[in-house]
């Protein structure tokens, strides 16, 4: 994929009832790249902003400060109909008082294309999202997934630069969702068009996205590929709202120009690779994986050392829940397939052993 | 198979019956005091048209068609030459102009109003519709004679507009056709505003964002989304405020001085002044068959609308 720019947001800033005592900044200069035929997402808990910079790009709303671009040219200030962009919202938007075909054919109509244009867009849609049978029905008449995907075709129907999609698939039950999710990947790849997706759903942002951008707060904290983004989340709230995460607070106590010495309590101490800007006696925490530490093997040198308070059976995995004398108890995931589930009892004393290079450093 | 899919066929209809019958029963006393209130009275209306008036007021029981013909034509009482009655004619138009007129006008004031109210935060409409409830609170005359106040010679508007110095004469508004225009929008234009406030309030205001985004322009969203999606209310108020305006009698009487009648004078004059309730009755059936036309044309043509849309 070559990295051209589609939409570049900088230093966007959205302030609602600005100047009263209501005022919300949803958005707080925000910016971010989103190139050319990717799956772009938008993730992050509810009230982070994600809607918000969704409808600044549609057009809906206009940014308080910061600009956006579209290939190069600045669109903050056009209407929505100005800008070749379509939305896919979240409970659809379809016109309930025309039909399937209609609805598809509504934006082409807007543009002023030949009716035959109209009409043979409209079937190829109709074709895309596999509703060639249900053209002429009412919105009325067919079902919530059926709605989403003339959502979609209306949507693509006047072939936009750029697709946005305000969690189209939360009404979905989970089966349907997976199914959408499939379809949402391969009318991306059909199309080639730049998808922008919002959800609240990490596992669906990690599984469709080219890349990922994690809000909160207003805020963008990371944009990355999704295996970046789980395995080396840069923020203490990445960590924690994308997958499960053990905390560790840990102290630098001296450091050269390759390692530092870190002070993890109770007289423990591991040596980590540095990074450039941090001094010694400061404050950080590490971020481990579940599945990312093991329980000590007799080859294997203990981090750490805990009792342990709980196992969990779930299936696929076994959870360890040990108490390392920390608030939360350090969690450990073994893969019930791979043969390496130890036969422990509560209560005993277990060593766990993580390999430096997937301990993250985060900085607080 | 097929025996138990017939078996549930039969028991859907017994409910469908069922629920007929039950609605039917409900419906009874509201079915029975409408047959005795509009029929009873019109049947009087009907009979009494194909009457003979009687020489003070009121009916000889003979039968004539004289009345019916005296709708629309007139007989010279010397040389017994009929011609065509063209005062009835001219007030019958009158009456449909500014009637037509008065519903356009309520729709075109009323339409941007319901809107207004219906964008407003839910807090405030209530705030709004009690505002536009308000002239109901006092007697139709008093509304009507407020008028006549605003926009006589002497009135508010001329006062103003002399001291002003934009005119040196006074415009001679009253006891024209537009005070009458005037007076009906006003006492009828609520009548428009609060059923297409009530289709707008349950519009999805998501579908106008939807259509922009989808290149509509502001005018191609009213035309294909707004007005199609809340065509229920435009034609439930242009129904509401075009009928009691062809039937009204205060308004013009007061507003439109003796000159300019409309048919609700024209009947009134039969039974009191003209004594020829025959003729009254007649006039009464016209009105009512012109009422009956319009809406038939109106609804069937609303309908058509709605099911061509966008073919
Ligand atoms: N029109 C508005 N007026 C005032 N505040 C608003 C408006 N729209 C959004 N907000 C506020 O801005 C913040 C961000 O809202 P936004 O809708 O972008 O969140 P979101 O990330 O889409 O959340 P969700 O996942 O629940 O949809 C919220 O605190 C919200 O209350
Ligand atoms: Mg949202």
């Amino acid at each position: 994929m070559e990295n051209t720019v589609a939409i570049d947001v900088s230093n966007v800033s959205k302030i609602f009832a600005r100047g009263t005592a209501q005022e919300v900044k949803a958005l707080d200069d925000v910016s971010v790249a989103i190139f050319q035929n990717e799956f772009f997402t938008l993730l992050g808990p509810s009230g982070c902003g994600k809607t918000t910079l969704l409808r600044l790009i549609a057009g809906f709303e206009h940014p308080t400060f910061g600009s956006i671009q579209l290939d190069g040219a600045e669109i903050s200030s056009l209407a929505p109909y100005d800008r070749p962009v379509n939305t896919v919202f979240q409970n659809y938007a379809l016109f309930p008082h025309m039909t399937v075909a209609e609805n598809i054919g509504f934006g082409l109509e807007m543009q002023g294309r030949s009716k035959t244009e109209v009409e043979t867009t409209v079937s190829e849609m109709l074709g895309l999202v596999r509703m060639e049978t249900l053209r002429d029905r009412h919105i009325d008449q067919i079902s919530g997934g059926q709605q989403q995907r003339v959502a979609l075709a209306r949507a693509l129907a006047p072939r936009p630069k750029v697709l946005l999609l305000d969690e189209p698939l939360s009404a979905l039950d989970l089966k349907l969702r997976k199914e959408m999710q499939v379809e949402l990947k391969r009318l991306q790849h059909e199309t080639g068009i730049t998808f922008v997706f919002v959800t609240h759903d990490q596992e669906e942002a990690l599984t469709m996205s080219d890349r990922v951008a994690v809000m909160n707060n207003g805020k963008i904290l990371q944009v990355d590929h999704p295996h970046e983004i789980y395995n080396r989340p840069n923020d203490r709230f990445v960590a924690d709202f994308i997958g499960d995460t053990n905390f560790i607070r840990a102290r630098i106590i001296d450091k050269d120009s390759t390692r530092m010495h870190l002070d993890i309590g109770g007289e423990k101490s591991i040596q980590l690779p540095t990074p450039s800007d941090l001094s010694a006696n400061r404050e950080i925490t590490l971020a481990i994986r579940p599945e990312q530490a093991r329980i000590c093997g007799a080859e294997d040198t203990p981090i750490f050392e805990g009792k342990l308070a709980e196992t969990i059976y779930i299936g696929t995995d076994t959870h360890y829940q040990i108490d390392i004398g920390t608030d939360s108890p350090f969690v450990i995931r073994v893969q019930n397939a791979s043969g390496e589930v130890p036969p422990l009892t509560q209560g005993d004393r277990v060593a766990i052993s993580i390999d430096s290079a997937v301990i993250q450093v985060l900085r607080d | 198979m097929s025996k138990t899919r017939t078996h549930q066929e039969s028991l859907e209809a017994q409910a469908q019956r069922k629920e007929v019958k039950r609605n039917l029963l409900l419906s009874t006393p509201a079915l029975i005091v409408l047959i005795c209130a509009a029929s009873g009275p019109l049947l009087i209306m009907v009979v009494f048209s194909f009457l003979t008036s009687g020489d003070y007021g009121g009916v000889k029981w003979e039968w004539s068609t004289q009345a019916w013909f005296q709708v629309a034509f007139y007989r010279d009482i010397f040389d017994d030459t009929v011609s065509i009655a063209d005062a009835h004619l001219s007030i019958l138009w009158r009456s449909v102009r500014l009637s037509f007129l008065t519903t356009l006008t309520a729709f075109v004031l009323g339409f941007p109003t319901a809107y207004f109210i219906a964008t407003r935060p839910p807090e405030t409409r209530n705030i709004w519709l009690f505002l536009v409830t308000i002239p109901f609170w006092t007697n139709l005359l008093i509304r009507t004679f407020a008028i006549l106040e605003i926009i006589r010679n002497q009135g508010v508007v001329n006062s103003f507009l002399l001291m002003l110095g934009v005119i040196d004469q006074p415009l001679d508004m009253l006891y024209t056709d537009i005070a009458i225009l005037l007076g009906m929008t006003y006492v009828y234009i609520p009548l428009m505003i609060l059923p297409i406030y009530a289709s707008m309030e349950r519009f999805d205001f998501k579908l106008v964002e939807a259509a922009y985004d989808l290149y509509a322009s502001r005018w191609k969203v009213m035309k294909r989304v707004i007005l199609p999606l809340v065509k229920p209310g435009v034609v439930a108020g242009s129904i509401l405020v075009f009928i009691p305006s062809l039937g009204a009698y205060v308004t013009p009487r007061v507003l439109g001085g003796g000159k300019n009648l409309m048919l609700g004078n024209l009947i009134e004059l039969q039974f009191g002044q003209g004594r020829n309730w025959p003729l009254g009755a007649a006039l009464s059936l016209t009105l009512l068959a012109i009422v009956m036309i319009a809406l038939i044309v109106y609804v069937r043509s609303a309908q058509k609308q709605g099911t061509t849309h966008g073919h």
